[in-house]
């Protein structure tokens, strides 16, 4: 049994998952000092369909996603395939990236796969003790993540000047628009994860606001410290305005333990993306079938995507997409058919 | 089995660091970098800090100087590194000095070598070496300044006084300024005065190219409208007497302002001031003694502000983010050089010292 505030935690864990390497430069990149304003109306759009993922919960009660897709027969076999797709997509990025963070900043000279192995290895475990591991895991990090969010927001604010920010509504009006796609995508995509689980009593769209809350923060800080021109060229701008902590001028290069929280921000998202995989998979063969799509990904991720740079910036630019078109092909179906079955 | 791969995880988990392990002896720390440019190579030279083992007694220098030339940046770093028998380390840098020739025309090469690095951290100063080469300021360590790279940091933030004339912005704001279309960047000099490392004037920039040393005056007025100036010194004739003087400094950061009115920008600047020394005949338990002054005072700075932006007019370097602060009020472009400009200063007398005056 998966309790509320577990549930509560791994998404707020997976609102902010995309963000560390792909949602802050790409957004930056295209509006600059609109940046903030983007991730505001984008929580407020992504907010709608976070509100559509929770009223499935909902509707679809105590059934898992997998009995949601029996149901559907037809439809159901395509939308699991279209999902299984999507879980080794999200789960391939994010091992890409985080060893792509890792060797950028931590373990510069240590060869891609061992920075992966102890990871993709502790992910096979948890997926192996089974969902309510995972969610469990959520919930222990959430307090030292929050804690490290907090730490560093509040030590940042001191390098920030508010007038960096301004002008605001400077971009032209379809690079705005983009940005606001790209940040909803990031933001809501990962929480298509939060289908496998059995609960109706979730709040999805609060947790959102609360991971929305600090990315906004953390954008504002990004603006504010590095101004918008730096922070566009910068390949982790929310790394290197960490550089800047320093405490009562003897304290310093404390940025690689307060960026712990996007580590445990990608390990829950890696083991949820992992674990939607294992859900999806028939039942015959699970455990070797999915033990072999994990070890398949993380050979992937450190001998072909991670040692050429053209496919990371091509899941940098297209993972927006590829969330949308997910969304868009899988979310209205299932919600109009737990809600019929809730009708009936 | 299972014990074997519990074991296995466990020192996977444990040694995962270690391929990055390097022992604290075996790091270069370098603590200044020192970039010439001469005949189309670039000449860099490293400051290195000795590491002593505790039990070796006998008198090293505390730091080591490690040579390098190439035709870019990367090749000349590379080629001083072979001098090194260890692991070169920027994570600690403190200061990078430039030469003349390079603050002219090779910065932007510079700026992209040093962005691009994984471990150095943004925070370190760049210098101009005025009418020096930059490595002569990196040898010219001596007893009071053994280490030039902390030399170059103290002089930069010390707060008293010298704040006045320095640049005390680390790399990331000088780039943030470089790149940023509507700013123009600043950096402080430094210079050697018999045998001794100085604070020297402000270099200004435009765009990636140096401009023009700004005199001392300018420096400090420079720092005083961007309101960095903690603890800004004034010497002014006395009134109606140009044999004496008195000297008063500013005891908190200096309030400035820009406003625009058509095609006028109006500087201001307030300032809370205390008398350091006096040699005017002034009744300072009069009121009216103060109000004089101040508005004395005021003219002069006028004066000084109006100067300092006639040479940065005359050099295209916007180091006062006037272009930037038009953008942020009406969002449109405009040319700094040609704005009409209005200086409104208001000083006020407010602390005499210990004494209101020498009975003489």
């Amino acid at each position: 049994m998966i309790s509320k505030y577990e549930h509560f935690t791994a998404s707020y864990f997976l609102t902010r998952s995309l963000f560390l390497g792909i949602g802050f430069s790409l957004i930056t990149g295209i509006a600059k000092q609109d940046s903030i304003l983007v991730f505001l109306i984008g929580t407020l759009i992504g907010l709608f369909f976070i509100f559509l993922i929770n009223q499935i919960q909902k509707y679809k009660g105590k059934k898992s996603l997998n009995d949601v897709l029996k149901e559907m027969k037809f439809l159901g076999i395509i939308l699991r395939i279209v999902f299984l797709i999507f879980g080794i997509c999200l789960f391939t990025e994010s091992l890409t990236f985080f060893q792509l963070f890792v060797s950028s900043f931590l373990l510069t000279k240590t060869p891609l796969f061992f920075i992966s192995l102890p990871l993709i290895l502790l992910i096979l475990k948890v997926c192996k003790s089974g969902k309510q591991s995972v969610f469990r895991l959520s919930g222990c990090l959430f307090p030292i993540s929050v804690l490290l969010t907090i730490t560093s927001l509040c030590f940042l604010l001191g390098y920030s000047k508010f007038e960096t920010i301004l002008p605001l509504m400077v971009t032209k009006t379809p690079s705005f628009l983009k940005a606001i796609f790209h940040y909803t995508a990031l933001s809501v995509g990962p929480s298509i994860l939060l289908l496998m689980t059995e609960e109706n009593n979730t709040n999805t769209p609060l947790s959102y606001l609360l991971g929305s809350f600090t990315l906004i923060f953390k954008m504002y800080l990004i603006i504010a410290i590095v101004g918008p021109m730096l922070a566009s060229i910068f390949r982790f701008p929310e790394y290197i305005i960490l550089k800047e902590i320093k405490l009562l001028d003897f304290i310093e290069k404390v940025e690689n333990i307060v960026a712990l929280s996007w580590v445990f921000d990608y390990f829950i998202y890696m083991a949820m993306s992992a674990y939607f995989i294992k859900e999806l998979l028939p039942k015959k063969g699970n455990e070797i079938w999915h033990f072999l799509i994990c070890i398949g990904i993380y050979i992937l991720a450190f001998m072909v995507i991670g040692k050429n740079y053209s496919y990371i910036i091509f899941i940098y630019y297209y993972l927006s997409l590829l969330i949308f078109l997910t969304f868009v092909v899988t979310i209205p179906p299932i919600f109009i058919h737990t809600f019929k079955k809730r009708k009936a | 089995m299972k014990k074997i791969i519990i074991l296995l995880i466990g020192v996977l988990f444990l040694t995962s660091g270690c391929y990055d392990y390097t022992e604290l002896n075996e790091l270069a720390i370098i603590s200044a970098i020192s970039i010439d440019y001469k005949e189309e190579n670039y000449e860099v030279a490293l400051e290195i800090l000795n590491s002593k083992n505790k039990n070796d007694t006998t008198e090293k220098k505390k730091v080591y100087i490690a040579k390098g030339k190439g035709k870019n940046i990367s090749e000349a770093v590379y080629s001083s590194s072979l001098e090194l028998a260890k692991t070169p380390y920027l994570a600690h840098l403190k200061a990078v000095i430039i030469d003349e020739e390079i603050a002219c025309n090779h910065l932007k090469e510079i700026v992209d070598y040093l962005l691009r690095d994984n471990y150095i951290r943004n925070i370190f100063y760049v210098v101009v070496a005025k009418d020096e080469k930059a490595v002569d300021i990196l040898e010219n360590s001596d007893t009071n300044n053994p280490i030039v790279g902390t030399a170059i940091k103290s002089l930069i933030e010390n707060t008293t006084y010298v704040n006045n004339i320095s640049a005390n912005a680390n790399y990331e704001k000088l780039v943030v300024d470089i790149i940023e279309p509507r700013k123009d960047a600043y950096v402080s000099s430094i210079e050697i005065k018999n045998g001794v490392l100085k604070l020297g004037p402000i270099a200004i920039f435009d765009g990636y190219k140096m401009k023009h040393y700004l005199t001392i005056k300018e420096s400090e007025t420079l720092n005083l409208i961007n309101g960095t100036s903690r603890e800004a010194y004034f010497k002014i004739d006395c009134p109606g007497d140009k044999d004496n003087f008195i000297a008063l400094t500013s005891y908190n950061k200096p309030k400035s302002g820009i406003d625009f009115s058509k095609d006028t920008a109006t500087l201001s600047l307030k300032l809370e001031m205390k008398i350091t020394e006096n040699h005017c005949k002034v009744n300072f338990k009069d009121k009216d003694a103060y109000q004089k002054l101040q508005k004395y005072l005021n003219k002069e700075i006028q004066k000084d502000m109006k100067n300092l932006v006639e040479v940065l007019i005359q050099n295209k370097s916007d180091t006062l983010k006037i272009e930037n602060s038009y953008y942020q009020k009406y969002k449109k472009d405009i040319d700094f050089t040609k704005l009409h400009y209005k200086y409104k200063v208001d000083s006020l007398i407010n602390r005499n010292g210990l004494i209101f005056e020498v009975k003489k």
